[in-house]
């Protein structure tokens, strides 16, 4: 079934697109991630410009992060003040992702540093989470969680200016930390469609040491307003918001999510984590197939 | 070969002095509809066209697209990796270009003739942005690879299409229009051609555009761009909430 997107102005497979985002939606439900990483890529495979993908991707994360955060926020398991440093960073992040996307696009690169930075975010964390998890098949849990927290990096952090209390965090540092993270997330969201929550939850637990507890909340907190601006400002900025696409996007999301979050009951989580893994290992691998086989037409028409 | 150049000099002549001035009345051509609307279930259209003549010869019709300046990109190797490195711009393309015969066109007229009136992709003019500072056979090149990627995505017609006579002098023809066909304002240039000469040719617009739902939305995220972001943004958050809701019920 075609359905017809009016800002990208082209007929796209409506129902193969719900399939897929049902089956991220999926995913997302039994191992608590996004999966933009798994979307956007898929989206742009699939002859949408890259500019739409991302920019309407933004928007369905807002949705994603919203329904995520609900059951974190009635348990008081997000940090508003840190979530709001991080926040302020987001936007900063947006800003300039959303214009150097824009410069990447005038410069006809946008797919290979597109791929680039898949590349080097799935193969970092694919490798990470496979390592981690095949090693805790063998040793014991605890020695895992000793090893990372002997990487410390307070000497540099604490020397930074502008320090801020969070109460609830119980934590006392410069607010450029959260903020940077933030602003990271920020980048992601704008250049990849992603919510970054693989690389702001290892960098809020390791980097910021907040609670374990108040993580996965606080991070999917700011990760509404930081994936609300990036769409926005893609909206404002490139037009590349359609509005069609995010809702099969969001209703195939949202109904996996449902599906995931009643199956993750039954899944074992070491398990899980193995096949996550593999599946962001396979995608990586699928990149750098696309990025260094010989193209069967080296020639393209610019889209813009 | 005198007589062969004299010749020559004729027809060109002819096609200076357009043979059509003689007879405005000899072509007669209709379209089904003008206007192509898309909505939010178009899954590709098709336009059909119409027309007599009054006395014996070829017809030739050519639908064609917005006219846009176009970019070919050229990928080639770094470190293993393939990234597109040389880009040549070519002005005033047709997004969308069809055509249909009621012959072989080698049999219709001559080249020079198809290459003045631009029928068949292969005959569209090409104009290079800043052509002097590229190498002649990447000009030839890049020109191929846009007719080749043009044809892939199926926006230039691969062959000719049929021109059916419904009796010597009533003809007609289809052009099919792909899901993924550009908006704007396309033209139907109909040629009668006698003797491979153009006799008359006649120009009928088509407007392809959105309507209903799909076009409000095109012209609102347009004009109030930040509006519509915030709406996108609202839209997600509800259904976000909602969906949130009911996951925390089950």
């Amino acid at each position: 079934m075609l359905i017809y997107l009016p800002i990208a102005e082209m007929a796209v497979p409506a129902d193969t697109i719900f399939v897929v985002s049902a089956v991220v939606g999926f995913l997302s439900g039994i191992f608590g991630i996004g999966g933009g990483f798994l979307t956007t890529p898929f989206l742009i495979f699939s002859g949408i410009p890259p500019a739409i993908a991302v920019g309407t991707q933004a928007s369905q994360l807002v949705a994603s992060s919203m329904a995520a955060v609900l059951g974190h926020w009635s348990k008081g398991n997000v940090d508003v003040k840190i979530g709001s440093v991080m926040m302020i960073g987001g936007l900063a992040g947006s800003v300039v992702g959303t214009f150097f996307f824009l410069l990447l696009e005038k410069l006809g690169q946008t797919d290979f540093v597109i791929s680039v930075l898949y590349i080097a975010l799935l193969g970092t964390i694919g490798c990470l989470m496979l390592f981690e998890t095949l090693s805790s098949f063998l040793i014991k849990k605890k020695a895992m969680r000793n090893e990372f927290n002997a990487m410390r990096l307070p000497t540099l952090i604490s020397k930074l200016p502008y320090k801020m209390r969070f109460p609830k965090s119980k934590l006392y540092i410069s607010a450029l930390v959260p903020g940077g993270i933030g602003f990271v997330g920020g980048l992601l969201a704008s250049i990849l469609g992603v919510g970054g929550g693989f690389l702001l939850v290892p960098a809020m637990i390791y980097i910021l040491r907040m609670p374990a507890l108040l993580v996965a909340g606080t991070s999917l907190f700011q990760m509404i307003f930081t994936t609300a601006i990036a769409t926005i400002m893609h909206a404002v900025a490139n037009n590349t918001v359609d509005v069609m696409l995010a809702l099969v996007l969001i209703i195939g999301g949202v109904f996996g999510a449902q599906m995931g979050v009643s199956v993750s009951k039954y899944v074992r989580g070491r398990m899980a984590r193995l096949i996550m893994a593999l599946i962001v290992l396979g995608v990586c691998i699928q990149m750098i197939g696309h990025l260094f086989i010989e193209p069967v037409d080296l020639f393209s028409i610019a889209i813009w | 070969m005198k007589y062969f150049m004299v010749t020559a000099l004729f027809l060109t002549a002819l096609v200076d002095f357009p043979a059509f001035a003689q007879d405005t009345n000899a072509l007669t051509v209709e379209l089904a509809k003008s206007h192509v609307d898309i909505a939010t279930d178009f899954e590709g259209d098709s336009v059909y066209v119409f027309g007599t003549k009054n006395q014996p010869g070829e017809i030739v019709v050519v639908l064609e697209g917005p006219r846009k300046d176009m970019t070919i990109r050229r990928k080639s190797k770094i470190f293993g990796a393939w990234m597109n490195r040389q880009s040549v711009s070519f002005r005033n393309m047709p997004h969308f270009y069809s055509f249909a015969a009621s012959n072989e066109l080698d049999k219709i007229t001559s080249p020079e003739i198809l290459k003045k009136y631009q029928i068949a992709p292969a005959n569209i003019n090409i104009d290079i942005n800043d052509a002097k500072r590229i190498k002649l056979e990447d000009q030839a090149l890049f020109t191929e690879a846009l007719l080749r990627n043009k044809q892939a995505q199926g926006l230039y017609s691969a062959a000719r299409g049929e021109v059916h006579f419904l009796n010597r002098n009533f003809f007609k023809t289809s052009f099919y229009l792909p899901p993924n066909v550009p908006v704007g304002d396309y033209e139907v240039k109909s040629f009668f051609i006698r003797n491979g000469e153009v006799y008359d040719i006649k120009t009928n617009t088509l407007r392809i555009a959105q309507v209903g739902l799909s076009s409000k939305i095109n012209s609102f995220s347009k004009q109030y761009s930040f509006v519509y972001g915030i709406l996108c943004v609202g839209l997600a958050v509800f259904s976000g909430w909602i969906s949130g809701r009911i996951r925390r019920q089950i």
